[in-house]
């Protein structure tokens, strides 16, 4: 399954970049997120409800950080496993500061999903899987927002 | 296939199935109506339900009534309830029309109204018809009842404005003016498969002019949607085969697709535009 998109942040590329590096804000931001442990440098484990509606499955999940260039590009790696099947995959972003304040992400994944999710979920997989993005997007975006107010 | 264990609950009144729902709603409580969508996603485990509250044997959902300008029918009312209604057939037929095109006969025998549109398939055809015509939806929670305009109610894929302690109880749909021009079109590999795309049209015209166009497509975005700027070329025009197409066009470019095994996302674009201009011809020969 290959998917892309872009998100753009009211923020400027330093702040956008050390926030989607920060794993307190990604702890924060992983939609259905229960457990997030750091078990070593650039490398999570994470426990995530995902799905939709009454069709939710819980992954564990190993996240890897690399290929980073700071601030403007980094890749993630994912291996998950549950009970409704496995996501394996690849994503790049790249961040671009489009003018002063304004930085648009863009990135795009190839993944593997196997097991009953990719069979009878089929239909709406890909859908479901971007617009999960999104709402991880908007969550860091919600971050941000809070961390400049504050300062 | 089995599914996950659960408790099953029996509710006999809405009172009873609102505060079940209400005490179970955040331990994975969930409402059981016909059961043709959520069973067969128990029995392949993807939905795992702790708590199933069967509203099946609540007959006072059981209804299709005339309410001044509205068609009101009860959330377990069966589909082929619907499809054999001489009063739906006389007041709203394009709901009759459309009840054809989900699944098959022992399907509709099983399946309601309520469980269709709460469930929110993409694809589904309740929740299209009720884009298309302007349906309500009444809502219980343990709070009381309101109504919902079909428009906020869809959200997306698989979900909608109901809270997880809300019952639907009612859906009520407009009942259609006689002299209103109408259609359905669905395009699916085998009559009673997912649709891949599908479409309806309601006209109403003045010697050849367009009065007013509500168009509504399902299956080519994560819910289904009225294609207003399709509409918007109709409205106050003579409806040519040329603005027919340009309206297909439109309702083309608001879409918003993705590709699977079954069709990539331009070809569900493409067949938006070809069902649109489908849906509108046999919707103006219908017009009275």
């Amino acid at each position: 399954m290959k998917l892309d998109g872009t998100y753009t942040f009211d923020a400027p590329r330093e702040v956008v970049w050390h926030t989607l590096q920060d794993p307190q804000a990604l702890r924060n931001s992983i939609p259905g997120v229960e457990e997030f442990n750091e078990i070593g440098p650039d490398e999570y484990q994470a426990r995530m409800k995902i799905g939709v509606a009454s069709i939710k499955g819980t992954y564990l999940a190993k996240i890897r950080v690399f290929d980073k260039q700071p601030p403007t590009h980094y890749k993630l790696g994912i291996d998950a496993n549950g009970t409704p099947g496995f996501v394996r995959g690849e994503g790049a972003f790249d961040l671009i500061e489009e003018q002063p304040g304004k930085t648009t992400v863009k990135w795009e994944a190839d993944a593997q999903v196997g097991g009953l999710v990719a069979g009878v979920g089929q239909r709406m997989l890909s859908g479901v899987a971007k617009m999960t993005v999104g709402q991880l997007w908007k969550a860091m975006a919600g971050q941000i927002k809070e961390k400049q107010a504050a300062s | 296939m089995k599914p996950a264990q659960f408790e099953y609950l029996a509710p006999a009144t809405v009172d009873e199935a609102v505060a079940l729902l209400n005490q179970y709603a955040e331990d994975d409580g969930k409402i059981l109506a016909g059961g043709q969508s959520l069973v067969p996603l128990m029995n392949f485990r993807l939905a795992r339900p702790k708590w199933l509250i069967d509203i099946n044997g609540i007959e006072a959902l059981d209804y299709i009534r005339e309410d001044g300008d509205w068609l009101a029918i009860g959330a377990i009312t069966r589909e082929r309830d619907i499809e054999r209604s001489a009063l739906i057939a006389d007041k709203c037929p394009l709901l009759q029309e459309v009840t054809r095109w989900i699944g098959h006969v022992t399907i509709r025998n099983r399946g309601t109204v309520g469980g269709c549109i709460a469930h929110n398939d993409p694809t589904a055809e309740y929740p299209l018809a009720a884009m298309l015509l302007g349906a309500e939806i009444t809502a219980r929670g343990p709070s009381g009842a309101r109504t919902i305009p079909i428009d906020e109610f869809l959200v997306t894929y698989l979900t909608t404005a109901l809270e997880p302690n809300e019952l639907l109880t009612e859906v009520r749909f407009p009942v259609m003016e006689s002299t209103t021009g109408w259609a359905f079109q669905e395009f699916a590999r085998r009559h009673g498969d997912f649709a891949i795309v599908e479409a309806g049209a309601l006209l109403q015209m003045d010697n050849g002019t367009v009065r007013e166009a509500r168009i509504a497509i399902g299956g080519a975005g994560p819910v289904a949607f009225r294609a207003t700027e399709a509409e918007a070329v109709l409205r106050g025009e003579k409806l040519t085969d040329e603005l027919i197409a340009e309206a297909g066009e439109k309702a083309g470019g608001m879409t918003e697709p993705e590709s699977d095994v079954h069709a990539s996302a331009e070809y569900r674009t493409h067949l938006a535009k070809v069902l649109t201009r489908r849906a509108l011809k046999e919707a103006q020969a219908r017009v009275r």
